[in-house]
């Protein structure tokens, strides 16, 4: 060979400047657009085929008006927005904390810049320097490339609201992200794995968008399997009047899986103790892809809760282990579509302990009926059956920091199993990453933004995985339960992924029951070391 | 200059993400704040130890899957993600003259198709992984096919 | 470039301060007409901004929650960082305020690999805290320029911020921690590739224009004493709404004074107004019990809903057929209407 190498590479790029909108969509990094169907079921504007690699975009002729307009009528309706325009300095505090920024290295990725994208159009159209100075106040005019732009980035957000919690003003980028997505929504831009979860909720109940009759197949499915594993006979009651509880879960916990086992895991509980509870084929649907979409739509779907509630008659509501469903319940249900004054104040039938916490909402988290029943020593666990775990757990963003709800899974968890290692301090609690999927994300089209997305939570992962030879990620989220196996096979391959309620579950000693020989995936029990 | 084959290394395997990207790369060791870094670091000094020692087939291939994992599925073209292999070449020359140079490109010629095999594995994994979910999203149907007997999926 | 070109405003500032006086009307310009203008400036300016954020409603209760949220009676809660009433939510402003905490987060050291990581992300605290705090001090040691008497507290601070008595007059050890932090911050600004990037002209404009001002009011202390006796009656004559054009003002004033109301007039239309944000976040200034007691949306409006009714007529024939309780309250089949809620 010569002396000279064959192939030597020496690349650099350009730098670029930041005020450039133009945005290249490469294929496995965006999610695809609305369909029209979608939006004409759900009421919304603009309905038109288009996929955002389109040159034409097909906005409305007056989209910059209605742009500009919302986004005035939303500076003087929110005060989060308002402020989080003005007060950001750039300090930087905030950029290694997304998750996708940590994956990806996209400096726009980084929450100051990620929010700059909006608050140089905001300079531009409602500051008087932005007015005057324009580039030179960091001002921006409002192109067909900004919407893009925005429609790019503010979709590779997950509202995770990490930056916030490190940003001095907290200044919260889940925030401007929903108001940017609302305002794109408002010209029709907005993404199919949205959208149409969202019609399904509204229309038929859910977001796969199963009937009741199918709801009810689905459900007495899981009571067969019930009865295989346990050998009782397991009811799950739908719609019955007068019931106590309401319990809402994710609609996944009965059509995919590994959701469906945690699902199992609920139901083995309620029947333990006895629970006077009902499910609902209408309010079939704790997921509010609203959310993701915008403020109206969210409402719309959550109204369905309350409503259900009221017409069975419950006293009170029990929600089943979601992430985005509980930041709704927790931070907007009772605000939107309360006030609850026809529920009673959450009492657990078998502690009698009031749950102060949710005495307006009247709504429980599994979690804490859990361990407030496992404090109380009112069931009891063979933690054994879950010997061949080796636990770690994610806290799910929304549960950690629009909640704060941290020890109560762990409670769970350190009762139904006996290997249990944390991640290292800065990437779980109040400090989790995002498994990369989150706000409407975790899409096929969109998988390898995903999988950097999720990056930073598998090698957190990987780092006890190494340490410790952690088999199972535990976590309390629909839409982890869904992306983190995918996120786990590719980066921290040997890593299952389990609902805490699925563990509790394989240890739950049940009064009458058969000896397990399985767990409730079906996989035989190891053999105890202690058998005689 | 970074002084050492396995800093060189690593700032030509950043260059290749261009810009600000390459920054970020090179900035900070913390795992956790800078996973990329991180993972680029860890697994170039162990292939820089195979390159200079018994260039062990599984450790190379171990050490460019975790590479290949993530560059290949950033914003990266396939010479982008893999070409900086090749930079070992000069690299190697200068740092190490008493290596043979028949030596040192056979060498190289070794890391870059394990970085090509990784790559490509990588690249494949995807679609399995799609499938997987799409599978997995309608879990319960498909146990239920199963349990009656490969019965009609509801 | 946004650097350069801040500083050539700075500096343009300088020069147009230190050959006003050959100016006619340049000294009265820049030592009586200015100084008023920029007050009400920044006086209406801020004010205006300050209502602007608090006259705008607050929808929703979003707080950011940094740790366990209070739920059951044994559950230890993390009272600050996830405060459940508003007296512990505005304990935690007042923490953020006066302590930077968030940053702090951001800094705690971690050790790996046996060093010391990301000392840099501890001075970025470091150098907020020194700059904000001596800003701090060094507003109130002026006042005594503008009261009179002098504040109980202005001496006792003077003498606290003197404490390392070199020199005379003794080294003022805020005079060089707000030097040395805005260097500090201007160099990382300029140093780091991935927030210069993202810097605009405003965050260099800002940082040199304090430092304008540090510099020229320390060089009228250490480098060419100015009347300081003079400066004063010159000082409570404008406060007292009777001006007077000092005869001879020292450059290094005109150029003090010049920056200073430039400051006071920007600081309301740019980011330099973040200190009222603190406060008026929503993120950190609720308290999270948003379950336990009802948030009120002002502005809550009605939204379209798929109310039971409607969904079960669509159903109930299915419904019926496997045997789920059906109401009928909708006669016949109804094709997914929805009705305004």
């Amino acid at each position: 060979m010569a002396d000279k190498p064959a192939i030597d590479i020496e690349l650099k790029a350009p730098t670029g400047d930041w005020s450039d909108a133009r945005v290249d969509f490469r294929k496995g990094t965006f999610s695809n657009a609305s369909l029209p169907k979608d939006l004409a079921h759900l009421g919304l504007p603009n309905p038109r085929k288009w996929q955002p690699t389109d040159l034409d975009w097909q906005l409305p002729p007056d989209w910059k008006q209605t742009l500009l307009e919302g986004m005035k009528d939303r500076l003087a309706r929110y005060r989060s927005f308002r402020v989080f325009m003005d007060v950001c300095v750039r300090c930087g505090a905030c950029a290694d904390k997304c998750h996708f920024y940590l994956g990806s290295g996209d400096p726009k990725n980084m929450p100051f810049a990620r929010a700059e994208l909006v608050r140089s159009v905001y300079r531009r159209y409602f500051t008087l320097s932005g007015r005057l100075f324009r580039s030179l106040a960091g001002a921006r005019d409002l192109s067909e490339d900004v919407v893009k732009e925005w429609f790019y980035y503010f979709y590779q957000c997950t509202e995770c609201r990490r930056c916030s919690v490190y940003c001095p003003f907290g200044i919260d980028t889940a925030e401007i992200t929903m108001i940017v997505r609302e305002l794109l929504s408002l010209i029709g831009v907005s993404t199919h794995w949205i959208t149409e979860p969202a019609a399904n909720c509204y229309r038929v109940g859910n977001h796969l968008g199963i009937g009741p009759h199918a709801f009810k197949d689905s459900l007495e499915f899981a009571c067969d399997e019930l009865r295989d594993i346990t050998g009782l006979d397991i009811e799950i009651p739908i719609g019955r009047k007068g019931a106590e509880v309401l319990f809402v879960m994710p609609s996944a916990d009965y059509f995919a899986t590994p959701h469906y086992y945690t699902l199992l895991g609920y139901m083995m509980l309620f029947r333990e103790i006895g629970l006077d509870f009902t499910v609902s084929a209408y309010a079939s649907e704790g997921g509010n892809f609203g959310l993701f979409h915008s403020n109206d739509l969210m409402k719309r779907l959550n109204a369905k809760i309350y409503a259900e509630a009221k017409r069975l008659g419950v006293k009170w509501i029990l929600g089943g282990e979601c992430g985005h469903m509980w930041r709704v319940l927790h931070q907007y249900m009772d605000t939107m579509n309360g006030p609850a004054d026809f529920l009673q104040v959450p009492v657990s039938p078998v502690t009698g302990t009031r749950f102060e916490n949710a005495a307006s909402t009247k709504m429980v988290h599994i979690c804490e009926f859990t361990a407030d029943l496992l404090y109380h020593d009112k069931i009891k666990l063979d933690p054994s059956r879950n010997d061949e775990y080796v636990v770690t757990y994610h806290d799910s963003c929304n549960p950690a920091r629009a909640m704060g709800l941290l020890e109560e899974p762990r409670y769970v968890l350190q009762r139904a199993c006996r290997h249990f290692h944390e991640m290292p301090a800065k990437t779980i609690r109040e400090y989790t990453f995002c498994c990369g999927s989150g706000a409407g994300l975790g899409n096929d089209e969109n998988m390898e933004m995903r999988l950097r997305g999720g990056f930073p939570r598998a090698n957190a992962v990987r780092h006890v995985r190494e340490e410790h030879g952690v088999n199972l990620l535990a976590c309390i989220c629909a839409i982890d339960k869904a992306t983190l196996p995918t996120v786990m096979d590719y980066w921290v391959p040997g890593v299952q992924v389990a609902g805490v309620h699925e563990l509790l579950g394989n240890a739950l000693v049940m009064t009458g029951e058969k000896e397990r020989t399985t767990n409730l995936r079906g996989e035989p029990l190891a053999k105890k070391a202690t058998d005689a | 200059m970074p002084a050492t084959v396995e800093e060189r290394w690593l700032a030509a395997a950043a260059a290749a993400y261009g810009g600000l990207i390459a920054e970020h790369a090179m900035a900070g060791r913390d795992p956790f704040r800078n996973p990329i870094g991180h993972t680029l670091r860890k697994n170039l000094a162990a292939l820089v130890r195979e390159f200079f020692g018994s260039m062990d087939e599984t450790a190379v291939d171990a050490a460019f899957a975790e590479i290949m994992a993530l560059r290949s599925i950033q914003d990266l073209s396939v010479e982008r993600a893999v070409g900086f292999v090749f930079t070992l070449r000069r690299i190697a020359r200068e740092h190490s003259p008493q290596m043979r140079a028949s030596e040192i490109d056979e060498r190289i010629d070794r890391l870059a198709l394990s970085a090509f095999r990784q790559y490509l594995a990588c690249r494949e994994r995807l679609g399995q992984l799609k499938l997987n979910e799409q599978l997995r999203a309608i879990g319960v149907a498909r146990r239920r096919a199963a349990r009656d007997g490969g019965g009609a999926v509801a | 470039m946004k650097a350069p070109l801040a500083a050539a405003v700075v500096v343009a500032l300088v020069l147009a301060a230190a050959f006003a006086a050959a100016v006619p009307g340049g000294t009265a310009a820049i030592t009586v007409v200015l100084p008023y203008v920029a007050f009400f400036t920044l006086i209406v300016g801020v004010a205006w901004r300050v209502w602007q954020w608090a006259a705008s409603p607050v929808p929703y209760r979003i707080p950011t929650t940094g740790g366990q949220q209070r739920s059951l009676p044994w559950i230890r809660s993390a009272c600050l960082d996830n405060p459940d009433t508003g007296l512990m939510a505005a304990i935690r402003v007042a923490i953020e305020a006066l302590t930077f905490r968030s940053l702090l987060r951001n800094s705690r050291a971690q050790i790996s690999a046996g060093r010391l990581e990301f000392s840099e992300a501890r001075m970025l605290w470091l150098a907020s805290l020194a700059l904000h705090w001596s800003l701090l001090v060094i507003v109130l040691r002026h006042l005594r320029f503008v009261l009179q008497p002098t504040p109980f507290f202005v001496p006792p601070l003077d003498a606290l911020d003197g404490f390392l008595r070199i020199g005379a007059p003794p080294l003022l050890i805020t005079d060089v921690l707000v030097v040395a932090a805005l260097l500090y911050l201007l160099g990382r600004r300029l140093a780091n590739p991935l927030l210069r990037y993202m810097s605009l002209f405003t965050d260099y404009f800002a940082l040199l224009l304090l430092l304008g001002i540090a510099l020229s009011g320390m060089a009228m202390r250490y480098v060419a004493p100015v009347d300081l006796v003079a400066v004063k009656e010159f000082a409570l004559a404008l406060v007292a709404f009777h001006p007077v054009v000092p005869a001879a003002p020292s450059a290094l004033l005109l150029v003090h004074l010049l920056l200073v109301s430039t400051l006071a007039v920007y600081l309301p239309f740019s980011k330099l107004v973040h200190f009222g944000g603190v406060f008026l976040s929503p993120t950190r200034n609720l308290a999270n019990n948003s379950r336990r007691v009802r948030h009120v949306n002002p502005w809550n409006r009605p939204v379209p809903t798929h109310d039971y009714a409607v969904w079960e007529a669509e159903y109930a024939e299915r419904m019926k057929l496997a045997g789920l309780p059906v109401e009928g309250t909708v006669e016949g089949t109804v094709e997914g209407t929805d009705h305004g809620g």
